[in-house]
């Protein structure tokens, strides 16, 4: 009993067995297209939160702007593709890149700031992101939205043909390859040297700044990986939704959930963000919501509770331990 | 002798088959999805009750069971897409009602569609929402409809030259906002004041300035509860000096009328349906559902309801009427009795143009009068005359 409560798995081993997990799940559902349709939201919030808590969890800067982030790729990818004619998966990659372009006009001024005014900061760039989405008629549509925002392309492998607007398989799998990206990405910069120096501005930024550690690049660093995946998600979002609308591409709840979804898998790792936002998901859905119709949110902010006061370390907290600069646990 | 008893035979037998065939028909499985949580939940919970009355309704009068799937779509575009995977995909439903908000029943319709399943909804008022022409799409309500109640008071019954318009950023009330100015414009109404607010805000006075600066007679405003209750109270501050006031869905509720109080005397409010507004055809019908509702939840069915029964029940006409083949309904003839429908209800005549949109939609306006919503226009659905000029600040 005792060495099962010591027993703890490597980030790398438990990465590994959540995206066999991934992998294999649509078969045991059955290929179940409305089970598919709630683990790719749960996917996109999944691969979110990895990015949310690479700057909050690994770097230190909390950010309540992610929605900025997430709405400012669903925009980008949506006018690149209905308005200038370009291919999704291209259209997609831009929205990423003006995720980071996004990232630094907020970040260069607002890391000059500290504690709360960084978070206060980031909000409030989330909220003029949305105004401009809601005035910028000629290029949004306002407020009213952009609708039949065209799925991604399909394409064939072999003899089999993938078809993104008839099934949702090949969504599910694109959104779990987009998660594991975001997941790598994390992963590999945690590994680096910027990695360590992340570590080292989240203990004491006035330490590390001694050191010989460049906090502004640093955070800067993390900040624009996490804004490129987010804005990705978003694109990613706005091709599976096939419409779009200020209200719903910088919903609060891509502020919120990210961050219950790593609160709740464990903030102390790459994966467990991952695994917060899918088991939240799918309780909330296959559980709560079967039980209480209208109540179902409740018990899912209960739920969050129990786990800030009796587990604060998340789900996988104290089963995974941290591998830092160069793989060493 | 013989021939009565053949005869009677005869009609028994037949009668026998006709019940038989009545009772055995195979169990029409319905879809129904709405935010019953998150920021749209309040009218999504009232379309529902109007829904679950329908099935039930349909159930006793027809004699046909009815499986109703209700899906709680959390307001949020994602989850309305879940829905149409659950209800068409897995439950196999044979049509689906219901859908709050055009964000929401946009990829919803989206998703029918790619299920070969008929959609009639009740909550998407955007004119883009038919643009694709999908087979499947119909909707009870409609935005031009709507403006065109407004526009119609304002030009017919008030005959104003000058208007203020302010609306909400929102999607709906942007489109019903823009409709509303182009229709009053085309009939050479002055609109000097058109200003957009931004939800959540709380101080109306400087775009109500302006419309005391440039004299309007009336004031539109396209907005939500809130916006209604801090426009009312900041042009009670300023005395402003119109004729009317006019706002879109959201006025006369019991939580407008505990918030205002007598404020809310004279003030004129759009709806799709008011108890006692159904043609002379269709009194009948308006009020057995009434009774049925008041029944049933106790209280009297707000429009949302009544569009949620109604919607219940053209469906699962259409899905009855198409009658079933080796067990089952067939979309296709679904879709042809929709397309096909043409009858006087509580709501007017309903009929479906080719991209599924209602072709005789009319919306009413009503002015409170004494805390009771009075219809004023159109004249044909009017149940009292209006008071204009009257605000219930004192206005001009």
């Amino acid at each position: 009993m005792k060495r099962l409560r010591a027993f703890r798995l490597t980030e790398e081993v438990a990465a590994a067995l959540v995206f066999a997990a991934v992998a294999v799940l649509p078969v045991a559902i059955s290929f179940n297209p409305y089970y598919l349709s709630i683990f790719i939201s749960a996917l996109i919030l999944g691969a979110v939160s990895i990015a949310w808590n690479l700057l909050a969890g690994v770097c230190g800067q909390v950010s309540f702007g992610h929605a900025g982030f997430f709405g400012i790729g669903a925009y980008v990818s949506a006018i690149l593709v209905m308005k200038a004619g370009w291919n999704p998966y291209i259209a997609m990659g831009a929205a990423g890149l003006a995720g980071v372009t996004g990232a630094l006009l907020i970040g260069i001024p607002a890391f000059r700031l500290r504690g709360p005014y960084f978070a206060l900061a980031i909000l409030g760039f989330a909220e003029v992101m949305k105004l401009l989405a809601v005035n910028l008629t000629g290029l949004t549509e306002g407020s009213q939205g952009i609708f039949n925002v065209p799925p991604l392309p399909g394409f064939r492998v072999g003899g089999v043909v993938v078809d993104f607007y008839v099934s949702g398989t090949p969504n599910y799998y694109f959104a779990a390859v987009l998660m594991l990206a975001v997941y790598l990405a994390a992963y590999f910069l945690r590994r680096s040297n910027t990695g360590l120096a992340m570590f080292a501005v989240q203990g004491d930024e006035e330490t590390a700044a001694g050191i010989g550690v460049p906090v502004l690049r640093t955070k800067l660093v993390a900040l624009t990986v996490s804004a490129f995946s987010t804005a990705l998600m978003g694109a990613f979002y706005t091709h599976y939704v096939h419409f779009l609308s200020p209200d719903m591409a910088f919903d609060g709840y891509w502020t919120v959930m990210p961050v219950v979804g790593s609160l709740f898998g464990g903030m102390g790792t790459l994966i467990g963000p991952g695994v917060g936002s899918l088991v939240i998901t799918g309780l909330d859905e296959f559980v709560f919501k079967r039980f209480f119709e209208t109540g179902h949110k409740l018990f899912f902010g209960l739920l969050l509770a129990v786990v800030i006061v009796w587990a604060p370390s998340g789900l996988l907290g104290r089963r995974v331990r941290k591998t830092t600069h160069g793989g060493k646990g | 002798m013989m021939r009565r008893l053949w005869k009677a035979a005869i009609t028994a037998g037949l009668t026998g088959i006709w019940l038989g065939t009545a009772f055995a028909a195979p169990a029409i499985r319905l879809g129904a999805h709405g935010p019953q949580t998150g920021s749209l939940a309040q009218h999504g919970i009232e379309q529902m009750k109007g829904i679950r009355l329908g099935a039930e309704e349909f159930e006793k009068k027809h004699k046909v069971k009815v499986e109703l799937f209700v899906y709680d779509d959390e307001s949020s575009p994602l989850k309305a897409v879940a829905a149409v995977e659950k209800l068409a995909g897995v439950e196999k439903v044979d049509g689906i009602v219901g859908g709050y908000g055009s964000n929401l029943v946009g990829p919803a319709s989206e998703a029918a569609e790619r299920y070969d399943t008929p959609y009639l909804t009740t909550g998407g008022v955007d004119t883009k929402l038919s643009a694709k022409r999908f087979k499947n799409f119909f909707r009870l309500n409609y935005m031009t409809g709507l403006a065109a109640a407004q526009s119609g008071t304002i030009r017919n019954l008030f005959k104003a030259k000058t208007m203020g318009i302010v609306y909400n950023s929102l999607s709906g009330t942007t489109e019903i906002a823009e409709m509303v100015r182009d229709e009053l414009v085309k009939a050479g109404i002055a609109v000097p004041v058109f200003e957009k607010f931004e939800k959540g805000t709380t101080n109306y006075k400087p775009i109500l300035l302006k419309v005391r600066d440039a004299g309007c007679d009336v004031l539109l405003v396209e907005g939500y509860f809130s916006d209604y209750v801090g426009t009312i109270k900041d042009a009670k501050i300023l005395n402003l000096p119109v004729k009317a006031y006019v706002g879109a869905w959201g006025i006369g509720t019991p939580e407008f009328t505990r918030e205002l109080g007598p404020m809310g005397e004279y003030v004129y409010g759009t709806s799709v349906w008011e108890m006692g507004t159904a043609p002379k055809a269709a009194k009948k019908e308006e009020a057995e559902i009434v009774a049925a509702y008041k029944a049933r939840y106790n209280e009297e069915p707000s429009y949302l309801a009544m569009l949620g029964y109604l919607s219940t029940k053209y469906m699962l006409d259409a899905i009855g009427k198409g009658g079933a083949q080796a067990g089952s309904y067939r979309a296709e003839q679904t879709r042809q009795r929709l397309r096909g429908l043409d009858v006087v209800g509580p709501l007017g005549r309903v009929a479906f143009d080719e991209k599924g949109d209602p072709k005789h939609f009319t919306a009413v306006l009503f002015q409170i009068q004494q805390g009771n919503r009075v219809v004023v226009y159109p004249r044909e659905r009017a149940t009292g005359s209006v008071r204009y000029p009257g605000v219930p600040w004192g206005g001009k």
